[in-house]
């Protein structure tokens, strides 16, 4: 067991290594001199020696193995380093800049979410209905409108015109609502597609029969819907109720 | 679902509140094109403390005289150009009250230097000894433009004593900062005891958002009062719509071709010229730039007391052919070549200024028509790349030509043989020799005289070739805004001026 963990944990820490490494020489290599940054070549007189002095200074002289070594030996004592550009700690940057992202994110999920489960699932449902093929136009246009446009648009209709929200700025939640639509609808149209051929597929292996076993209980269709497919299978097993052979369920 | 919704409510309530200003107020807001996520001033490249009127610098730069002005520092002098006595001010506090003396000073620009190297690079201080009001301070070398140096913002005279210099700042400007969203905005509001008389304002929002577009659109909406920088493909709509002033203003910039002078083609200063005479100024002002631009005579706008008056050559398809013929060059089959040799070029650009790459294939249409084959290469970062490569013979290249009203900086940088910018590869003896005596010479008429005579040499040697001056532009709200000014250095924003219309 211990040999096991040993081993487990040696691989752990060779793909971590690998990683870091390949993230290391990408940064590198990718164009633009750190040292001409730091100096503000741009706007303020430098001489190559100055230049020169920086990069021996920083160490970026030195051979890219020998940089990863240095770089790797501050990470493993939680030294994330600083920024070339603000002098601030790198934790500090990410740790500030988290908050927004997951206001973010939870705006354009929340968004992606009411849209799409209701959507899909109706639109799995009742399968070549108006609904279903609004729902797949809903995709196609969400699909092939790029967002920065959808943006631009939303602001001009909601904040410039109607007034309703404003136009930027993270200053509350009203703030919040015209980005999450815009990037909640982007993702809308791929999980649009996804769940309603999930849910048709569900159709063909049974779900049928479930509609059936529900359609007395209250329980909304869509709802039904959402639930995952094992306790569906298992519900139909309680009720003591045969499995529907594929072909019969084709036929609805 | 829920609680994603009660977490985005919960979120984003306190920030809300913090963003509305009484009606009674005079308030204003002003919406920025670069954002920053730290307000540290000696360290920060967007400016945005000076820029928003919270700190100030020892001397600012007269925007109508184009000079170095007193601003903290009432007088000084420095014959030598080693030993300087900088006379501070009386009377001036800093936000938390305690007074701006030579200590409060010396411990700032000490920070700078220590906080940020180009800042000590750049002010070649060896020594600085306060005596109440005043300071002296010794250059490690003989430093004529020692004091327009210290116009840069990032020579911002702060309060040490403080801490947190990334997210509070305490300076000695009309505007004390009241709150700092990193990335977003930041809340000003006025100090009372500003030493030049409080303004008029009680607060201000200094917004920051990098999309032209939705500047643009915020001005449009009212949710800000004054844009820096919307975007240029809507100013007529901005133009047009009632309420909206457009003001445009030539910077410092110069975008200019930059000509490899390591190349065996552009050795020749008649091929030089030929693509000096090629490129039609005041066509790509007018197309690329709508007209918000400025065609260029030299490297320094014509304002600017060192700007050379030499009259600009001959220029056209037919002046370039003409260089060209006197070259040995000649129009055989539609090819322009030299011994059987095509004249072939490869041009430089980038994308960071997004009409450099439109120059370039404005130059390349235009050199096509007199049998010049011009290969365009995209680059991402053209200092790092025109450094270390010379497989190239032009570059569209955009330079600060007189950053803080002298050109010392852009002169050694650009034609020293150990500037940081001579990408030309330029090394002319001459010149070196008019640069060296520059930066001994402290009298600014001389100075001037001096800049004025490295800026001919540069024409007539065509060393580089210089196309236009940029502008600055803004929009504003004319029926509430009142005593905006659009300035060339692009410095100084927010000021105590700045009033709204009653």
């Amino acid at each position: 067991m211990l040999r096991l963990i040993s081993r487990k944990f040696l691989e752990v820490a060779l793909f971590l290594l690998f990683i870091t490494f390949i993230n290391f020489l990408f940064i590198r290599l990718a164009p633009g001199d750190p040292a001409l940054t730091i100096l503000n070549v741009d706007e303020l007189s430098v001489s190559q020696e100055q230049i020169e002095a920086l990069r021996e200074e920083m160490g970026f002289n030195e051979p890219l193995i020998v940089q990863y070594g240095q770089w790797l030996f501050r990470f493993v004592q939680l030294d994330f380093g600083k920024s070339y550009a603000t002098g601030e700690p790198a934790f500090e940057l990410i740790a500030a800049s988290l908050p927004a992202t997951l206001e973010l994110t939870l705006g354009s999920l929340a968004v992606m979410l009411i849209l799409t489960l209701p959507l899909a699932s109706l639109s799995a449902l009742y399968r070549e209905s108006w609904l279903d093929k609004l729902s797949r136009s809903l995709s196609v246009i969400g699909a092939a409108v790029p967002s920065f446009w959808l943006g631009l648009i939303l602001i001009d209709l909601f904040a410039v015109q109607l007034g309703w929200l404003p136009t930027m700025g993270r200053g509350g939640f009203l703030s919040m609502i015209l980005p999450s639509l815009t990037l909640g609808l982007a993702i809308s149209s791929l999980y649009l597609r996804l769940l309603r051929a999930k849910p048709a597929g569900l159709a063909r292996g049974g779900i049928h029969c479930l509609r059936q076993s529900t359609r007395h209980s209250g329980v909304a269709d869509f709802l039904v819907l959402c639930l995952p497919p094992q306790p569906a299978a298992g519900y139909h097993r309680v009720r003591g109720q045969p499995r529907q052979p594929d072909r019969r369920s084709r036929r609805h | 679902m829920l609680i994603l919704v009660t977490l985005l409510s919960a979120c984003s309530e306190a920030s809300q509140s913090a963003s509305n200003q009484p009606a009674d107020k005079k308030h204003i807001h002003f919406l920025y094109n670069f954002s920053t996520r730290s307000l540290d001033p000696h360290v920060d490249s967007s400016y945005v403390p000076l820029r928003a009127g919270i700190t100030e610098t020892l001397v600012k730069l007269d925007e109508e005289q184009l000079k170095v002005v007193p601003w903290l520092a009432e007088t000084w002098e420095g014959e030598d150009g080693v030993h300087w006595t900088i006379n501070l001010r009386e009377g001036i506090t800093f936000h938390n009250g305690r007074a701006m003396d030579g200590a409060a000073v010396k411990a700032s620009l000490e920070r700078a230097m220590t906080e940020n190297v180009a800042i000590r690079n750049a002010l070649n201080i060896g020594q600085i000894a306060a005596d109440g009001n005043q300071l002296q301070i010794t250059t490690t070398r003989p430093f004529p433009e020692f004091i327009s140096e210290l116009v840069n913002p990032n020579v911002s005279i702060i309060d040490v004593t403080e801490e947190d210099f990334n997210q509070r700042i305490t300076g000695t400007g009309p505007f004390k900062l009241t709150s700092f969203a990193p990335g977003s905005k930041l809340e000003l509001a006025r100090y009372d005891a500003y030493w030049d008389g409080a303004s008029k304002l009680d607060s201000v929002t200094f917004s920051f958002n990098e999309d032209a577009n939705a500047r643009t659109l915020a001005l449009q909406s009212g949710q800000v009062d004054i844009v820096y920088r919307p975007e240029v493909e809507s100013l007529e709509v901005l133009r047009a719509q009632a309420g909206i002033e457009v003001e445009a203003t030539s910077t410092f910039r110069v975008h200019q071709m930059t000509m490899n002078m390591e190349r065996a083609s552009m050795q020749d200063v008649r091929v030089r010229r030929a693509v000096d005479a090629l490129i039609n100024r005041q066509e790509i002002v007018d197309t690329i730039l709508l007209g918000y631009g400025e065609a260029a005579k030299g490297p320094f706008l014509p304002s600017l007391p060192f700007a050379p008056s030499f009259e600009p050559g001959p220029s056209g398809e037919a002046a370039a052919v003409q260089y060209l013929n006197e070259a040995g060059y000649t129009l055989q089959d539609g090819v322009m070549q030299k011994n059987g040799e095509p004249l072939q070029l490869v041009l430089l650009t980038y994308s960071a200024r997004a009409d450099l790459p439109l120059i370039a294939q404005v130059f390349q249409s235009d050199a096509k028509r007199i049998g010049m084959a011009v290969e365009i290469r995209q680059i991402d970062t053209p200092e790092d790349y025109m450094a270390s490569n010379r497989d190239w013979d032009l570059a569209t290249y955009s330079n600060l030509t007189a950053p803080r009203g002298d050109a010392g900086y852009y002169l050694n940088a650009t034609y020293h043989p150990d500037g940081a910018l001579n990408f030309s590869g330029a090394e002319q003896p001459e010149l070196t020799a008019i640069i060296d005596k520059l930066n001994q010479t402290v009298g600014a008429d001389e100075r001037a005289m001096l800049a004025e005579q490295a800026a001919s040499y540069v024409h007539e040697q065509m060393i580089n070739s210089f196309i236009l001056h940029p502008s600055t532009i803004v929009a504003y709200n004319k029926d509430k805004v009142k005593n905006w000014v659009t300035t060339r250095s692009e410095y100084y924003m927010i000021t105590n001026e700045l009033d709204i219309l009653d």
